[in-house]
């Protein structure tokens, strides 16, 4: 599969909370670099998330901000 | 009490629409205000009353507790007494006087050694050393802009009114100054109440947002927020939701809502639905849709929509797609994404969209 999104990041899935309609997965890129994801409870169930798996965080271009100190 | 500003006023035109501002609130302290809306809808207007340039029909205009309008006791604060400062859409400069000159205009009131260490503070700040002694022409517009923005804070308003600041200015300059004009208010750390009809222009500059549609404000908030959640059809339109469609709720389970547009099925947060909902508009931003070549079921969105590529549209670094996905969807790409995707009309895509990326609105029944 090909994606449009420039962005396509690995990382380990450090935690996992679900909640009733939307789940928060924290995913560790390099160590002390994280990506907070929020999907639905049912993307999460879907891909049957498991700390400590391998996965992308895919974001477009679109969505970044970039900001100074 | 609110500390920012605080209006609710009429302004009637012969022969033309009343401008009718039902509660305009700006949060207290330092920030960027955009009034945001079509031409003719209002904005400049609504700033000229602000600025005390126009006079409302009737109403009251509040700043910072004080009263700066008021119809019932016949009290209207000049531009002066409001102690703002305006920058006009043309910038307003005075032709024949300096650049030092035009800065120095606000500060009459100053001893003579204080107002040459302010033009000097302006100056420095805004990059402007060394053209004190040119004349408005011989300058880049935004180094005119610049001037026009230095004039007006020179006497440290309690205000900044801002007409469209970039509209003057050529496409690659506008461009530029938005960041640089976004850094520079920053910078300012004052109330400031911008007009543009732009959108990237309301994005980046504004924090909070007021969104005027034939003389009326019909949405108002965080600028982020507004600009993913309209709260009507009219606000969608009007912020520039590139797919609006109509849909038909058919289940809500565990506050996510299936919605049928013509032949295809959305699933999308139904959080802003009121219950008994069963007709909406779907809309969608362009620039939340990811395309996929190829299967997909190894990613979280909710909604992989199988469609074909129509149209392919040039905007600068991004292209706009034109989808059929059993209901016509419009994506915006990078061109390297484009490229890669090897995207041609005809193309067999999935559009990928998480859920809270689509946003529903009440419909009334057809």
């Amino acid at each position: 599969m090909k994606l449009s999104a420039r962005n396509v990041i690995k990382g380990t899935i450090k935690s996992i909370k679900k909640g009733p309609i939307s789940t928060l997965v924290t995913l560790e890129i390099a160590p002390g670099v994280e990506v907070v994801s929020v999907i639905t409870s049912e993307g999460a169930g879907s891909l049957k998330l498991k700390k400590g798996q391998a996965a992308y965080a895919i974001i477009k271009a679109s969505n970044v901000m970039v900001g100074v100190d | 009490m609110s500390t920012g500003l605080a209006a609710q006023f009429v302004k009637r035109f012969a022969g033309g629409p009343a401008i009718r501002v039902d509660n305009l609130n700006t949060a207290s302290g330092a920030g960027i205000t955009v009034l945001f809306g079509a031409s003719g809808s209002g904005k400049t207007t609504i700033l000229r009353c602000v600025a005390g340039l126009e006079r409302p029909d009737e109403g009251r205009i509040y700043f910072g507790g004080q009263s700066w309008f008021d119809s019932q006791c016949r009290r209207c604060l000049s531009p002066q007494e409001r102690h703002l400062g305006f920058v006009p859409q043309d910038y307003g400069l005075f032709p024949h006087l300096t650049v030092g000159l035009n800065i120095a205009y606000g500060l009459a009131k100053l001893a003579p050694g204080e107002r040459r260490q302010r033009i000097g503070q302006m100056l420095e700040w805004l990059g402007l050393t060394g053209l004190e002694n040119r004349l408005p022409r011989e300058l880049s517009g935004g180094q005119q802009q610049r001037v026009a923005l230095a004039r007006a804070v020179a006497c440290r308003p309690r205000l900044l009114l801002l007409d469209e600041p970039l509209s003057a200015l050529d496409t690659p300059t506008r461009l530029r100054l938005r960041g640089e004009l976004r850094g520079l208010l920053r910078q300012l750390d004052l109330p400031t109440l911008l007009v543009t009809h732009d959108r990237q222009e309301a994005l980046a500059l504004g924090d909070d947002l007021i969104v005027l549609h034939e003389g009326r404000i019909i949405q108002q908030g965080p600028a982020a927020e507004v600009f993913s959640r309209p709260s009507n059809l009219a606000a969608a339109g009007i912020l520039a939701v590139e797919t609006i469609q109509p849909g038909r709720l058919l289940q809500c389970v565990d506050g996510l809502a299936t919605v049928a547009v013509h032949t295809a099925q959305l699933t999308a947060l139904a959080q802003d639905l009121p219950a008994g909902t069963s007709d909406v508009f779907v809309c969608i931003r362009a620039e939340d849709v990811i395309l996929a070549l190829g299967k997909d079921d190894l990613s979280s969105p909710r909604n992989r929509l199988p469609g074909i590529v129509r149209r392919l549209d040039r905007e600068g670094p991004l292209v706009r797609v034109s989808l059929d996905c059993g209901f016509p969807l419009l994506a915006l790409l990078t061109k390297p994404a484009c490229e890669e995707l090897a995207l041609r009309e005809g193309t067999v895509v999935h559009a990928l969209l998480k859920a809270p990326q689509i946003h529903l609105l009440p419909r009334a029944s057809s």
